[in-house]
């Protein structure tokens, strides 16, 4: 007698037949699953794996150097003039008016002052307006080709939510959830393109909470703040970076409804 | 058997691709965090301050009104909060009209005028002489509310033309932010400016000006640090014995009232690296008579209450530092090799190794409200300035610089302002170590000192009003 119990022939073709019946189970399993129900797409994302054993490197800001002349420079006039009138020939957006507007009406008032000082005056005023009828341009055009490409996106297939629709939710899975998060990334990266704080304002951790609704061609239809930072002028520059955010990326179809009734909670922190 | 194996492990396989299409599921609302927001400054307009009284019977006032302005200005311009506006776009002549808006105030300036030109706060300001009294009567307007953020009255000689400007720059960030400015206080250092290859003790203004030798040992001394209640300075000197005829680092304590100097620790081997307790009453300090520097804490009359580090044999425990609620020290110490950041209670026990990253990193400093922590960091050839949160997270690098002949320079022995918005240290940027602050991003830094000799240690001072 052997000390140990060694499995007889029989009993091992038993199992080699067990193995043979689960794997041949399996593999049809899976083909089958992956003839007729192919599934969505996996989204491979880079992944980055950071060891922090060095100091960090100096992070450059977007904050002048001290030396910096706080008023726009002249010489930088001329290749403003040109900026601002090669613009609106390709996007066919007309001048503004106030651009003209208003040096007409400050010759009116200021009849009586000396001529140097009416020139200064005109310098300085048409400076202003040149940068801020370039800044409008630049910021309109923008938003029309925008609103172009969220027009055509939408066109045919157009529909109007309002009223109290239910929400189907948006508990969304698989390409529908990258397409949302992708949607929401782009919002969130619009959104920040507008929102700056003056450095006063920063190092005493404020944040605001304000919903916007809008509609599907992201034209913004509402905001409200529903939780202030305490701070007046916090909550204002939070209010007004959101209206200069309007129109925000049209939201995809998913998100029509969700964008146009429940809106979006937008958390506006430092 | 078989059939239930294979059984259960086809439900285990649907159990699996079960949870995968089942999904998470978000909250009703979407949220989205919008943060980074990207930092503009303020645009404020500061036209020049306009005396109220005859040019003729005080001649100076020329003078006076340019070292105000001067003087407010540059604190201004150091917070970074504010880019002032050009005064050639000016659409008001303020000589010709007063320093309140104008409905209320008949001959006021008008709002309108400045809101066009883009300001968002305007500066009002006027000042009289009357012999040598001064009355600086100063308004700061938010344009874009059309309101007024305050206005005062401010009086003394004009000895202290300074000292009210920048009385003035603390009361308009206090009114702005809620923290007061730090424009009142000043910096102990080191310096080899006095000539003769000694280092004696200094002490400035924040902003460089004023600068009174505090000692004349004829020697060279080392890491000075004021007091919290701004009236003592502990340094240490290489002061020669009168008995033996040779040289130790000692502790003094000098008070800056009534010039008068204790020496306070004289064990032997090195005294150095004070740093008064947070209550004023005592002094921490590395001291070396048994052999390795250790940190010790002794009282104000050099009296010794106790040892706060026991390193392993032969490891240094160095530079301590209180946290300002008096509970943590921070210190640095070579105990894992290469000289770390490490924190412990105050008393010693529980220390706790911080900083990981680079080869040598020394100096810790806390910040006011005690969150951060700024030290000097050695990577590969120089020093650089960095900031972390006091467990050592968020490294963030606030300095890195080059020597004109394209060398990297050494910023080192940081130390926080009292208001918490700026770091001090000093750079060989230039050749000689100089003195430099920072704003806390490390995006504007600005040279205090600026001659051609050799800064060492600053310590920052409270507000000294």
């Amino acid at each position: 007698m052997s000390p140990y119990q060694v499995p007889r022939d029989e009993s091992l073709r038993k199992y080699l037949i067990g193995s043979v019946v689960v794997h041949g189970s399996l593999l049809l399993f899976f083909s089958v699953k992956a003839v007729f129900w192919s599934g969505e797409a996996i989204n491979l994302q880079s992944a980055v794996r950071v060891d922090l054993v060095a100091l960090p490197d100096k992070i450059s800001t977007n904050t002048p150097p001290p030396g910096a002349s706080p008023v726009p420079e002249k010489e930088k006039q001329p290749e403003k003039t040109q900026e601002a009138a090669k613009t609106p020939v390709s996007e066919k957006k007309p001048e503004p008016k106030t651009a003209v507007k208003v040096p007409e009406k400050k010759k009116e008032d200021d009849a009586i002052n000396l001529e140097a000082t009416k020139n200064r005056q005109k310098d300085a005023l048409a400076r202003l307006r040149q940068q801020a009828a370039l800044e409008e341009i630049e910021r309109k055009a923008e938003a029309e080709a925008k609103r172009q490409k969220a027009l055509e996106a939408v066109r045919g297939s157009a529909q109007q939510y309002k009223g109290n629709v239910l929400s189907t939710g948006n508990s969304l899975t698989g390409l529908a959830k990258l397409q949302a998060e992708s949607y929401i990334a782009n919002v969130h990266s619009h959104m920040r393109q507008n929102w700056s704080l003056p450095d006063y304002l920063r190092r005493r951790n404020l944040n605001a909470e304000i919903v916007v609704k809008f509609d599907a061609q992201g034209n913004i239809l509402a905001k409200a703040l529903v939780r202030s930072s305490g701070n007046p002028t916090f909550d204002e520059i939070a209010l007004s970076a959101v209206q200069n955010s309007s129109p925000v990326p049209p939201p995809p179809e998913k998100f029509v409804k969700i964008a146009s009734v429940e809106g979006f909670l937008f958390r506006f922190s430092e | 058997m078989i059939k239930h194996l294979v059984f259960g492990l086809i439900l285990f396989v649907t159990t699996i691709s079960g949870a995968q299409t089942a999904g998470p599921s978000s909250a009703a609302k979407v949220q989205i965090d919008v943060d980074q927001a990207k930092v503009r400054k303020s645009l404020i307009a500061f036209p020049s301050l306009q005396f109220f009284g005859n040019p003729s019977s005080s001649p100076s006032f020329n003078a006076v009104g340019a070292e105000l302005y001067r003087t407010i200005n540059n604190n201004l311009t150091v917070t970074s909060f504010f880019q002032f506006i050009n005064p050639s776009a000016f659409l008001e002549d303020t000589t010709k009209v007063g320093l309140k808006p104008a409905p209320a105030d008949a001959n006021g300036f008008k709002f309108d005028s400045w809101k066009q030109i883009g300001a968002e706060f305007l500066i009002r300001g006027g000042f009289s002489l009357a012999g040598n009294d001064l009355t600086l009567e100063i308004y700061v307007y938010n344009v874009t509310k059309a309101d007024l953020v305050f206005g005062k009255k401010y009086r003394g000689t004009t000895d202290v033309t300074r000292r009210i400007a920048h009385t003035f720059s603390n009361d308009l960030l206090e009114a702005l932010t809620g923290i007061r400015g730090m424009f009142l206080s000043r910096a102990v250092f080191t310096s080899d400016r006095g000539g003769g290859g000694y280092r004696e003790v200094y002490i400035m203004d924040w902003d460089g000006m004023n600068v009174e030798k505090l000692t004349n040992h004829r020697s060279v001394s080392l890491s000075p640090a004021i007091s919290p209640d701004g009236t003592k300075v502990a340094y240490t000197a290489f002061v020669q014995r009168a008995r033996t005829k040779t040289r130790n680092a000692d502790l003094f304590l000098y008070d800056l009232q009534t010039a008068k100097r204790w020496l306070i620790s004289y064990r032997q081997g090195i005294n150095s690296g004070a740093f008064f307790s947070p209550d004023n009453e005592h002094i921490f300090l590395t001291i070396s008579q048994n052999g390795s520097p250790d940190i010790y804490k002794i009282k104000q009359d050099g009296s010794m209450v106790g040892r706060i580090t026991n390193g392993p044999r032969g490891a240094m425990n160095v530079e301590p530092a209180v946290s300002p609620d008096g509970k943590k020290i921070a210190y640095s110490s070579d105990r894992s090799g290469q000289p770390m950041i490490y924190i412990a209670n105050v008393d010693g026990s529980n220390p706790k190794r911080v900083t990981f990253a680079g080869r040598y990193n020394s100096t810790p400093s806390w910040s006011p409200d005690g969150k951060k922590i700024a030290f000097s960091g050695w990577e590969a050839d120089h020093f650089d300035i960095f900031t972390m949160n006091a467990d050592g997270t968020n490294m963030v690098r606030i300095t890195s610089s080059r020597k004109p002949n394209g060398k990297w320079a050494n910023n080192e022995d940081s130390v926080w302002s009292p208001d918490g918005r700026f770091l001090m240290y000093t750079s060989n940027r230039t050749g000689s170590s100089q003195i430099y602050i920072s704003n806390l991003d490390g995006s504007e830094e600005r040279r205090v000192t600026s001659d051609s000799f050799n800064y060492f240690k600053p310590r920052w001072s409270k507000n000294l009003d």
